[in-house]
């Protein structure tokens, strides 16, 4: 292997990044995540003692965010940063530009290590999202936790500087920051939008269920706090994109603002923020073909939402808000463009952002939804029509999904709970997939070009019908 | 005085009996008689001599049992009419010391004891072994249980006995074994050379956590191959799985003999401890198992050049990734699927953008980095900096290498660990037992947040020597004469001596060698020592 630390000497290395990694003064001092990493805490052999023990090797080894960092090296990554900025040719300029975009979400990082212009530490690269992103900076913290002491509400308060990943509102709102976005959150810009998903980034369609699930768990699932966490996946799924929806409210309000402001030079953050922000809507309203054969609208016959493709406007965050539910509230929805209208804009988004974070406190509160009446009511809207567009369907399917494991959690419906998912997944969920372009065309995005939501809806009852005859 | 000036010189001779030599004493009378009796006395001491009890008179003694094979070949020893007595070193001569010294060389490989500092008088002393190692005392006479007076015949008042007093580095006045007349050990007063961080409380705790703090290292916790080693039995019944780690000092601690070469006196087992060993006395809870420690990842070797480890991490991040046990940033494998996306979130390829062959190396080497960032980060969890550059590894590595942690405090006495098995580590080394008693449970009120995390961070006691002073020694050595002290009667402290009686000689020699270090000039066919020598001639 030839890599260039040969050059420069391995030693030098490991402590030009140890030093990069906690001494020098700033108003955010990372311990690192090798403070963590000790056998006897949480570096021991992955599936040997409790779960707090190997929490870290199973991050090391397993957790998608540790390798965050080194994904921005990748050809996907190196494609999009030469579609943004089609200057960064050099290493230099390029790891400019994953300060500027990319590191704020994709490393555990601090707002100067944004606007620096030097290359980045590749050993803090290969980090990538390492604990105290989501577990709070350590630096007050990571004492006093090892104390049999340390419990409760107490740990959570501001001054300890540890973040709540216990309680379902907290976890969902640390997702969110990166995985929605948000250009204040600890001082940094995160704003994964139009121009990154046009450059080749995936757009962002949180799901705190599905994103949970795809975690190695390096917590121990049976203790309380999951048990309570996991209780429920339709409260679980509920709040999460409560949750989403409000930050993805407070991001517009936030891209709003900044493209009010005066542009200047220095970092991104202060550069000239588009407006409208196309991200903010749902990308198959635009990115859909327009062939007559493929124009697949719900017929008028079926019902037209309040707001739809029809109507010349894409909606607004449709992931989180296209479904049956939010779908017919007038105090979500609409929101209409009004070019130039930033000011009202902002103000009706935080609104939304407000109201949406009290539903997801409400929601989560609020005693177990009970799956069979979650199912009714979606069976009773799909009944009357057929979901609107994708993100409406895919709403319904989440929703049902989400009541399907609420009955696999019951001994008593275990089984219904099951076929259900079979069910689901084997039928319903295929309808969903974007198509495959790979190797066809050169499009960049990948969409259901080929959904047809009256297929969605007759599968989907044909799902729930199956039900009816699985013995008890 | 008056003269009488009428007498006459005939009168004044007549005052002396001119034929004085002529009359018999009583010792004339006799003299016959006695030599008779001298005569008799001594054909009856050649009786004895040659009779029954003669050989005692002929020589002082049988020699001692080593010294058995030469009891007829006297002049192994003795010159013809020299004598060697430690008494009558006034006249012995130079020739005969010089025969003396080399006789007993020839075995016994011993150097002078700063003869070249002594004044004359002194050094012949030094020079004369049989002053101290009196043979001819019977065949069960230890020759070398030399007494004490022996020993303070000059350290009672050094500067008498040296050339330069200023020179003198030691004590000058040492006269008895008792804090007052001995002081207190230098060596410990020299501070702990603390290149190796390490917290000797919070091992010693069960699970090696404190009172009061959570978790705890299990049995299930260690490399499979080694739980045995620390399972300690309850009433014969071996911990299980779940039990804590308890360590004991001997888990760490070993008896050792002088690791090379050795000293004279030292190399008795029992009278160093053996180093300790990352892969025998740290690798069962701290193996380096890095780059996702899962269990079918080996350990990395401790202390590898760095280039090794990064060989060895890249190799450990291509072969996991190949064996599933590790994720590489492009493995997108999903247990639930994306309402979209599905299983598989990998873009198309669609085009080359990307510079040429490079983004998987750039890739591999951002993992490779960050683990050999976390890697010596564990390093100095408990190693220096200086310890862990390539160059400070060679050097610790080498086979001349002192160890990180010496082997042997004291530096000019010797301390028997065999000889004290009996009693309770905790007697001398306190200090290494865990801070918070039982019962006692440490906590943090929200306000204290930051100082205790300061607090709990940083601890270390490798600055800290853990060697009990003068005090935990002269409870037990003590003049036979005089009383138990009263710090050796409660029932804890009898407990901590194991039912060893509380009394052992004060002798300097329990502690102390005379001759520290074997000749500098190689005996034939021997290789000249590689032991460094310091100014002071101690090893």
């Amino acid at each position: 292997m030839t890599f260039a630390m040969e050059r420069l000497g391995v030693f030098a290395f490991i402590v030009a990044c140890i030093q990069s990694q906690g001494f020098h003064a700033s108003a955010v001092e990372w311990k690192g995540s090798s403070s963590c990493a000790s056998a006897t805490c949480h570096g021991g052999t992955v599936g040997r003692g409790p779960a707090w023990n190997d929490s870290y090797s199973l991050s090391r080894s397993a957790d998608p965010h540790s390798t965050s960092g080194a994904l921005l090296y990748d050809a996907d990554s190196r494609r999009i940063v030469a579609a943004i900025s089609p200057g960064a040719t050099d290493d230099l300029a390029y790891d400019i530009v994953l300060r500027e975009r990319c590191i704020s979400c994709h490393l555990t990082t601090k707002p100067e290590d944004i606007v620096s212009k030097l290359k980045l530490d590749l050993a803090r690269v290969g980090e990538g999202i390492s604990c105290e992103s989501c577990h709070g900076q350590a630096s007050d913290w990571l004492g006093p936790h090892v104390l049999a002491s340390w419990t409760g509400p107490m740990r959570f308060e501001p001054h300890t500087g540890m973040l709540d990943t216990e309680s379902l509102i907290s976890r969902a709102e640390g997702c969110v920051r990166c995985h929605v976005g948000s250009r204040t959150a600890d001082g940094m810009v995160r704003d994964m939008n139009h121009d990154l998903i046009a450059a080749g980034h995936p757009a962002l369609r949180f799901d705190l269920l599905i994103y949970s699930d795809n975690m190695p768990h390096h917590w121990n699932d049976l203790g309380d706090v999951e048990q309570k966490f996991s209780g429920s996946a339709i409260r679980v799924r509920d709040v999460g994109r409560l949750v989403a929806l409000s930050a993805a409210a407070r991001l517009s309000a936030e891209r709003a603002t900044a493209s009010l402001a005066k542009p200047s030079s220095g970092s991104l953050s202060h550069a000239i923020v588009p407006w409208p922000e196309l991200s903010d809507f749902d990308c198959f309203g635009c990115h859909q073909s327009l062939l007559p054969r493929s124009y697949r609208l719900p017929s008028n016959v079926d019902g037209k939402p309040s707001l739809q493709i029809s109507s010349g406007l894409p909606l607004w965050n449709a992931w989180y808000t296209s479904d049956m539910a939010t779908g017919s509230d007038p105090q979500m929805l609409p929101f209409r463009l009004k070019p130039g209208g930033q000011q009202d804009w902002i103000a009706a988004a935080n609104k939304i952002a407000d109201l949406v974070s009290k539903r997801a406190q409400d929601a989560a509160s609020a005693p177990t939804t009970d799956a069979s009446a979650r199912m009714v009511e979606l069976r009773t809207k799909l009944n009357q029509r057929a979901p609107s567009d994708w993100n409406a369907a895919a709403a319904i399917y989440l929703q049902m999904e989400a009541a399907a494991r609420n009955l696999a959690a019951q001994p008593a419906t275990h089984s219904l709970g099951v076929n259900l998912a079979r069910s689901l997944e084997t039928n319903v969920a295929t309808l969903l997939r974007f198509s495959d372009h790979e190797g066809k065309d050169d499009s960049r995005v990948r969409s259901p070009d080929h959904f047809d939501p009256t297929v969605f809806r007759t599968r989907m009852i044909e799902a729930l019908d199956s039900l009816d005859e699985t013995p008890p | 005085m008056l003269t009488d000036v009428r007498a006459t010189g005939k009168s004044r001779s007549q005052r002396i009996n001119i034929d004085y030599y002529r009359q018999k004493t009583w010792l004339t009378r006799s003299r016959g008689l006695l030599a008779l009796f001298a005569a008799a006395l001594a054909a009856g001491y050649c009786v004895y001599v040659f009779g029954s009890g003669g050989p005692s008179h002929l020589s002082t003694g049988p020699l001692a049992m080593a010294h058995a094979s030469f009891e007829n070949d006297c002049q192994q020893c003795h010159l013809d009419f020299t004598p060697i007595s430690a008494d009558a070193l006034r006249f012995t001569s130079s020739r005969n010391l010089d025969r003396l010294e080399e006789t007993c060389q020839k075995c016994h490989r011993v150097d002078h004891h700063f003869r070249s500092s002594m004044k004359p008088e002194f050094a012949v002393i030094d020079q004369h072994c049989s002053g101290c190692h009196t043979d001819h005392q019977g065949r069960d006479y230890d020759m070398s249980n030399v007494a004490s007076k022996k020993c303070t015949q000059c350290h009672g008042d050094l500067p008498a006995t040296c050339k330069d007093a200023s020179s003198i580095e030691v004590r000058t006045n040492i006269t008895a074994f008792t804090a007052e007349a001995h002081g207190d050990f230098p060596s410990l007063k020299k501070g702990d050379p603390g290149r190796v961080k390490f917290d000797h409380g919070q091992h010693m705790m069960p699970g090696q956590v404190d009172n009061g703090v959570k978790g705890g290292f299990t049995i299930a916790m260690l490399e499979p191959n080694l739980r045995n080693s620390y399972r300690k039995s309850a009433e014969g019944t071996p911990q299980g799985d779940d039990a804590l780690v308890t360590l004991s000092c001997a888990d760490c601690h070993q008896f050792a003999g002088s690791p090379s070469p050795p000293s004279v006196g030292d190399h008795e087992i029992g009278r160093h401890i053996a180093p300790i060993a990352f892969d025998q006395h740290c690798a069962a809870c701290h193996s380096l198992n890095a780059v996702g420690k899962v269990e079918d990842t080996l350990p990395l070797p401790h202390a590898a050049p760095w280039k090794e480890v990064e060989t060895l991490i890249a190799s450990k991040l291509v072969g996991g990734q190949q064996v599933g046990s590790i994720r590489m940033p492009s493995d997108v494998v999903r247990k639930t699927p994306l309402v979209g996306e599905g299983y598989s979130g990998a873009l198309p390829n669609l085009s080359s953008i990307s510079k040429e062959g490079g983004e998987d190396k750039e890739m591999l080497e951002a993992s490779v980095r960050a683990n050999l960032a976390a890697v010596a980060q564990r390093c100095l969890q408990c190693h220096v900096p200086d310890d862990i550059t390539d160059e400070g590894i060679k050097k610790l590595r080498a086979s001349d290498s002192p160890t990180l942690i010496p082997t042997r405090w004291f530096k000019r006495g010797i301390y028997d660990h065999a000889a004290h098995r009996k009693i309770d580590c905790a007697f001398c080394h306190a200090d290494a037992y865990p801070k918070i008693s039982s019962g006692e449970t440490a906590s943090v009120a929200t306000s204290e947040i930051g100082s205790t995390a300061e607090t709990l961070e940083k601890r270390d006691d490798s600055d800290v020597v853990m060697i009990g002073g003068i005090e935990t020694c002269i409870g037990c050595h003590r003049d036979p004469s005089s009383s138990v002290p009263n710090s050796l009667t409660d029932e804890a402290t009898k407990e901590l001596l194991g039912g060893q009686g509380n009394w052992a000689s004060d002798a300097c020699i329990e502690c102390h060698r005379y001759h520290w270090q074997r000749p500098v000039t190689p005996m034939a066919n021997e290789v000249e020592p590689q032991v460094a020598i310091s100014k002071d001639g101690l090893p």
